[in-house]
């Protein structure tokens, strides 16, 4: 019987969890930090800029859709493409607004689980 | 009526990529059957490492049927995020009750799971024992599989896979399954029949 106790207790004390590896997502100074103001377009023009990001891992689009799911639930974004083949996603935000890099990165590696090698701006 | 028609024949072909956690916030609906073996089950990550969840597990061995429910914890121990790959390290447990000829008791389950997987190849292997006062069950698992064309994000992948598998209780002889697995945005599912006509099915949903 002491199997059934000891097993779930070693997974979570063996857990980066337990360890307090994730100290580093610290929510409250992503969210702080999350919007960053677009640049300034000329008058009578509209900023919807984008982000492009290099990522690592995304090998299967059932396990990738974690990636689509979060960066939709940010009132930032407007749209996703996720591109297995060039293994980058594509933010589409909305006018005006964007997601600073730490944000992005926290959505890809420490809540998605994925690898981020690269994010450009367009 | 369409939408029901198509779940209900999702619901009773198959799944598994099976990746016991997803991503923080995912939850995981898996649902596996064949004659003599059946698992179901719901998780959620409340991390990207680490996942809680409710399951039933039930088995005919020999004649007698056990059944088998757990509060489960599982965690991903190890990833390599590779530029072409992907690789997992996953440890799964459980505590709850088995029920065997109206009798139950406290019982328990331990496992380990490793996988690797490109977008045309697939390998993994998992281990996982049950236990109670009455019963321990040992079963393992090995799968290999190859995709014939590289399905990009929004497409309908479709995988084969050759699954091998033992559990000396219910068992004499190594199962061989040769499956089919399908998945399209946050479903897949899985079936096939083994050498010795043991049908295979598997659905696994994200939310």
């Amino acid at each position: 019987m002491w199997k059934i106790l000891l097993i779930p207790g070693m997974i979570f004390a063996m857990s980066p969890l337990a360890k307090g590896a994730d100290k580093t997502s610290a929510k409250t100074a992503a969210k702080s930090a999350s919007v960053v103001t677009a640049p300034s377009a000329a008058p009578g023009t509209a900023v919807a800029p984008t982000a492009i990001v290099g990522v690592n891992g995304m090998v299967c689009s059932f396990c990738a859709q974690g990636i689509e799911k979060k960066f939709k639930a940010k009132t930032e974004v407007e749209s996703i493409n996720v591109d297995l083949d060039h293994k980058k996603v594509t933010i589409h935000f909305k006018p005006g607004q964007q997601l600073d890099d730490k944000t992005i990165k926290e959505i890809i590696i420490q809540e998605a689980g994925y690898e981020v090698v690269s994010i450009s701006r367009e | 009526m369409k939408g029901l028609f198509v779940f209900i024949i999702l619901c009773f072909s198959g799944a598994a990529l099976a990746h016991p956690v997803t991503y923080k916030g995912g939850t995981m609906i898996k649902s596996m059957f064949r004659q003599d073996m059946s698992q179901n089950s719901v998780t959620y990550s409340f991390h990207r490492q680490m996942a809680v969840g409710a399951g039933v597990d039930r088995f005919l061995a020999q004649g007698n049927e056990t059944s088998w429910g757990f509060v489960e914890l599982n965690a991903l121990v190890k990833r390599w995020n590779l530029e072409e790959a992907q690789a997992n390290i996953y440890l799964t447990s459980g505590m709850g009750s088995m029920v065997q000829n109206s009798r139950g008791e406290f019982a328990g389950k331990a496992g380990i799971q490793a996988d690797y997987e490109t977008r045309k190849f697939y390998t993994l292997a998992q281990y996982t024992s049950w236990f109670s006062k009455d019963v321990d069950m040992q079963y393992a698992m090995y799968r290999v599989g190859f995709a014939p064309f590289v399905a990009g994000y929004n497409d309908l992948a479709i995988w084969a896979i050759l699954q091998t598998d033992y559990n000396r209780d219910m068992r004499k002889n190594i199962q061989v399954t040769p499956l089919l697995r399908f998945y399209y945005k946050n479903i897949l599912w899985e079936f096939g029949s083994s050498i010795q006509g043991n049908f295979f099915g598997q659905f696994m949903v994200h939310l």
